[in-house]
């Protein structure tokens, strides 16, 4: 079982992202639970999806310690992980522009969160080549939220 | 085919299956996916009736008013607004209308902590209103049970001529899982109409007592007594048909955990430790069922999002001492509840 936990605020694609990885992660038939907590506003408010996966039915949806916890912003304190990856400025642990590049690459900062998912379906080992991205992810604006995925998932190519 | 479903959804879902044609509801969190679903529906099928109401009180009277009219009718609520809808519930326990109504819980009272995860309505579906009345609720902690026991909730509400409560919580609510609602759609027994609709006769419909004949009889307590000890019989005999609970024993064990919705989920790791039961049937409580269970172990624990309510009525049916871990503030730790187990058990 893997646990995976996003954390952002308000408008940050948080619920985007994460039910993306569960729908890729049921193409792929595993087990997934998916569950939010999040503040009253809106905007600017914390929110944190909790996300497991198995190859069994998952019992217990909580988690205390994740394995990945990506976090696009650092409202909710507290949040325990084995790796973060963070957005700059966020941890110590692996910090990615994904703001910047969003913008460097396509034009807008908000395409970073679909770089952050890319990159996030890298770390959980997910052979992006074995489920149609495109039924993960919403409509609109699809062709630049598929091609932000793969720059995501190839984050670490263009590195080398 | 397995789809990614939310428990609120799953919820609406499940009443539509169950024949439900009628929806009134004023938005709240947690609950409020419910009555989107419900706008979203009615916009495709027009046989379904959604109002979107001033407020509660007139979400839950309109309930009541398309149940007379002959439409299995439900709302959504959570805290506020259940308060709210606790005269109108009431009214359907004395003209006997079946109706269901789901409380998606979140930490209060009042407006509380809107969006975080509580169980604390628990004593407020048993004695919310007024005057003697006898509650039955459900309480699913997944979402294929929000699928099926919307079903149960309708069915016994048609059985009982009273309203059903479907307990929900903000986790139970807004999880997601993979369910296949086609398949389990297969396994739902639909309970026809109890009451014909209005229109073919006149019948005045009133909170007063009345006869047989819808006639108000507010100084005749033989009314009254008869009236009571009907629908105390009835109620308690439809409920007993449906005990529903699921139980994990555990012969090494000397404590058996008794939790309910989300936290039955949270604990579920513990069930190696220790036995489980989890409460279906809320109300009535399940005094035979968990009293023939309890016996096999020395201490009982009621892990609940709230200060204790359920052990209260498992001490109540039982007349044992049970232990409680609160689970407070809509903070959810499997290791914090792990601790506080180990340290109650320790204390008993």
């Amino acid at each position: 079982m893997k646990q995976i936990m996003v954390s952002g605020v308000g408008g940050q694609s948080v619920r985007v992202i994460s039910h993306a990885l569960a729908l890729a992660l049921q193409q792929l038939g595993y087990y997934v639970t998916l569950l939010y907590d999040y503040d009253s506003a809106i905007r600017g408010g914390k929110i944190v999806a909790y996300l497991k996966f198995a190859e069994e039915p998952i019992d217990n949806p909580h988690i205390d310690k994740a394995d990945i916890l990506l976090m696009l912003a650092d409202k909710e304190k507290g949040l325990v992980a084995q790796k973060t990856v963070c957005d700059s400025g966020l941890c110590t642990d692996e910090e990615i522009p994904f703001g910047q590049l969003g913008v460097e690459r396509f034009g807008r900062a908000i395409f970073g969160n679909m770089i952050a998912l890319g990159h996030l379906l890298r770390m959980v080992d997910v052979d992006i080549e074995k489920f149609d991205l495109r039924k993960s992810l919403p409509k609109a604006m699809q062709d630049d939220n598929v091609r932000a995925v793969q720059a995501g998932y190839d984050l670490n190519l263009w590195e080398d | 085919m397995q789809r990614l479903v939310q428990g609120n959804e799953a919820t609406f879902q499940g009443a539509v299956r169950a024949g439900a044609s009628f929806y009134s509801g004023y938005p709240i969190s947690p609950s409020s996916e419910i009555m989107a679903e419900a706008a979203k529906y009615s916009a495709s099928h027009p046989e379904f009736r959604f109002i979107q109401t001033e407020d509660e009180i007139a979400a839950a009277m309109s309930v009541l008013g398309a149940s007379l009219a002959g439409a299995k009718a439900f709302t959504a609520t959570s805290g506020p607004g259940f308060s709210l809808m606790q005269e109108s519930l009431g009214m359907g326990y004395m003209s006997e209308i079946p109706c269901v109504f789901v409380d998606v819980q979140r930490v209060g009272p009042s407006t509380g902590m809107p969006t975080l995860i509580a169980q604390g309505d628990l004593l407020q579906v048993q004695h919310g209103s007024h005057g003697d009345y006898y509650s039955i609720a459900f309480y699913p902690n997944s979402v294929a049970e929000c699928y099926t026991l919307v079903g149960t909730a309708f069915n016994v509400a048609e059985e009982a001529r009273q309203p059903v409560i479907l307990l929900s919580d903000a986790h139970v609510g807004h999880l997601y899982e993979l369910v296949d609602l086609e398949a389990l759609a297969t396994g739902v027994e639909v309970l026809p109409r109890a009451l014909a609709p209005l229109g073919g006769h006149t019948r005045h419909f009133t909170g007063l007592i009345s006869d047989d004949n819808g006639v108000p009889r507010t100084s005749d307590y033989q009314v009254y007594r008869r009236w009571l000890a009907k629908v105390k019989e009835r109620s308690a005999a439809v409920a007993a048909k449906h005990p529903l609970y699921e139980y994990r024993p555990n012969p090494r064990s000397a404590t058996l955990l008794i939790s309910f919705g989300i936290i039955s989920r949270t604990v579920l790791p513990l069930t190696e430790q220790y036995g489980y039961f989890r409460p279906i049937r809320m109300l009535p409580v399940l005094a035979e069922e968990l009293r023939e269970v309890a016996k096999d172990y020395r201490n009982l624990v009621v892990v609940e999002a709230n200060d204790g309510q359920y052990a209260s009525l498992v001490e109540q049916a039982l007349k044992r001492d049970v232990a409680r871990v609160p689970v407070l503030g809509g903070k959810v730790s499997p290791a914090e509840i792990a601790d506080r187990l180990a340290e109650v058990i320790g204390q008993a």
